[in-house]
């Protein structure tokens, strides 16, 4: 089964992806901030790693740029309400595979995942 | 007894030996004496009566102090147990697969979780609200069919008459929150009341009420523009040209509507609005605000024409520049650097070589716009006597800034 990291401040948005994760079939690992999200990243080695943007004690790009430093291949989704080309092209830059921008659609988000896992 | 008896004895036999003035003394004395132990009695009856009413009050106090606590306690228990009822009927609901959904076995199953919820977990109005906050949480994060599934949802638990009835409410803020949680879900039952509430005296409200109309009318959504006769605070403005971003374009009318608003706020708001949306066609109503009584919105019009690179406004602007004002003639100026013809360039080199600096810059920068011939003045004018001139042009032709 697959591993997931799914770091998400907001306890309900959270919840829901993890139940929408789990039900696709893989394993969740759930994180409220970005301090835990790292923690979680520099003790396991994860499949693929779904972040927030902005989250408390460490924000969604130095949890990219973390996750980059230890494990290149490990595929990084960015969520964020943040539509701003710098913030996304900053993301990218830092080696986020994906970014989608709230609201989305949790169908698309499961097919974003399911591709980059199946690359 | 002894004591008393020896006390009186002794008084006496003092008594019996003093002569009457000493008496007189003695008896004053003790009278004195007697005053002040009444006085410390009374002191000591009241230091007692107040002892006893703040320890009453210390005793009622940390009562009231538990009983809140432990009261606080069982609201906090009793909100994480409904809220994992919520999340549980939420998520279970909102990620089926669509075809799933689309089944009759579903519809019935959610029929009659959604009946069991309501008799069990919905009966307080505070556990609707509880509810409302989760689905408009979760509604703000998601698109498509979960989206529209929370909003179905919403509805065949009647929260939205809750919010409709939360519109009537005398409390501005409680009114704003249902205002903006039923556009939110687009309740379009709840429009009228909301468009009512869009001249509202309250500023916040009347925002809300305002954001809320362009999100959800569909036919003519910024007729309350027409008709505002408030002011619209730069906060507002960026509140509404928050929300006008996300409307489709098409739904877009023309800003120049109400340029002729007596609101001056309204008129800046609807030259910003014609700039971002690029409304070309606006260009002649925009040379005539040339002309307005109010210096921002010749401002906003000047620049907007600029940006617009609008030639035809050129013998206007130069019009406007006579009486505007120093900020004003600034923005003019940038305005025919960018729409300007070379025929302008003996008005700009005029501008350069006067005394004001700021004026003399945006004139540099105005000639540097034209291209060759403007950039040629600046080259003439860098060994220029006047004051700051020189150095004015030496800035502006520094290949470096």
């Amino acid at each position: 089964m697959k591993k997931v990291l799914v770091i998400e401040d907001e306890d309900l948005v959270r919840k829901s992806l993890e139940f929408r994760l789990k039900k696709d079939g893989y394993q969740v690992t759930p994180c409220a901030d970005g301090r835990q999200g790292i923690q979680a990243i520099e003790n396991e080695k994860f499949d693929l790693v779904l972040t927030d943007l902005m989250l408390p004690f460490n924000n969604g790009l130095e949890v990219v740029s973390k996750l980059k430093s230890i494990s290149k291949e490990t595929p990084i989704i960015v969520l964020s309400n943040i539509g701003l080309e710098h913030v996304v092209l900053d993301a990218f830059n830092l080696g986020a595979d994906d970014y989608m921008t709230k609201p989305f659609s949790p169908n698309e988000l499961s097919v974003r995942v399911k591709r980059l896992l199946n690359k | 007894m002894i004591k008393k008896y020896i006390y009186t004895v002794s008084i006496l036999l003092v008594s019996s030996k003093v002569t009457n003035a000493q008496n007189q003394s003695w008896e004053h004395v003790l009278d004195l004496l007697s005053t002040q132990l009444n006085s410390t009695e009374i002191l000591i009856r009241v230091c007692t009566v107040l002892l006893i009413i703040f320890s009453l009050f210390f005793l009622g106090f940390f009562a009231t102090l538990m009983i809140a606590r432990s009261k606080h306690r069982n609201e906090d228990n009793y909100r994480n147990d409904i809220k994992e009822k919520y999340e549980l009927l939420l998520t279970g609901i909102i990620f089926n697969d669509e075809e799933e959904m689309q089944t009759e076995e579903w519809k019935s199953s959610k029929k009659r979780v959604v009946d069991h919820f309501r008799k069990r977990y919905l009966r307080k109005r505070i556990n609707k609200k509880y509810l409302r906050d989760h689905i408009i949480l979760l509604h703000k994060n998601f698109t498509g069919t979960a989206a529209d599934v929370l909003r179905n949802l919403y509805i065949d638990l009647k929260l939205d008459k809750e919010a409709i009835r939360e519109l009537n409410s005398p409390d501005w803020g409680t009114q704003a929150n249902a205002i903006k949680e039923l556009a939110q879900l687009n309740i379009v039952e709840a429009k009228k009341k909301i468009k009512s509430r869009t001249f509202h005296e309250n500023q916040i409200l009347r925002l809300e009420a305002q954001v809320a109309v362009i999100a959800m009318e569909d036919d003519d959504p910024f007729s309350f523009l027409g008709k505002d006769k408030n002011h619209l605070t730069e906060w507002h403005q960026i509140n509404l040209s928050k929300i006008i971003d996300t409307i489709n374009r098409e739904k877009l009318p023309l800003f120049s509507r109400w340029f002729n608003s007596k609101n001056n706020s309204i008129v800046e708001f609807c030259i910003k609005m014609t700039l971002q949306y690029d409304q070309f066609e606006s260009i002649p109503n925009l040379i005539e605000l040339l002309n307005h009584k109010s210096q921002n919105i010749v401002g906003e019009a000047a620049r907007t024409l600029g940006e617009f690179s609008a030639t035809e406004s050129q013998p206007m602007l130069l019009k406007a520049y006579r009486n505007a004002i120093t900020p004003v003639k600034k923005k003019i100026l940038t305005a025919l650097g960018k729409c300007g013809t070379h025929e302008l360039i003996p008005f700009l080199q005029q501008q350069l070589v006067q005394n004001e600096i700021s004026i003399a810059m945006e004139a540099g920068k105005a000639l540097r716009l034209l291209g060759d011939d403007g950039i040629q003045v600046l080259k003439d004018q860098t060994n220029s006597l006047l004051y700051g001139v020189g150095e004015i042009c030496k800035h502006l032709l520094d290949e470096r800034i």
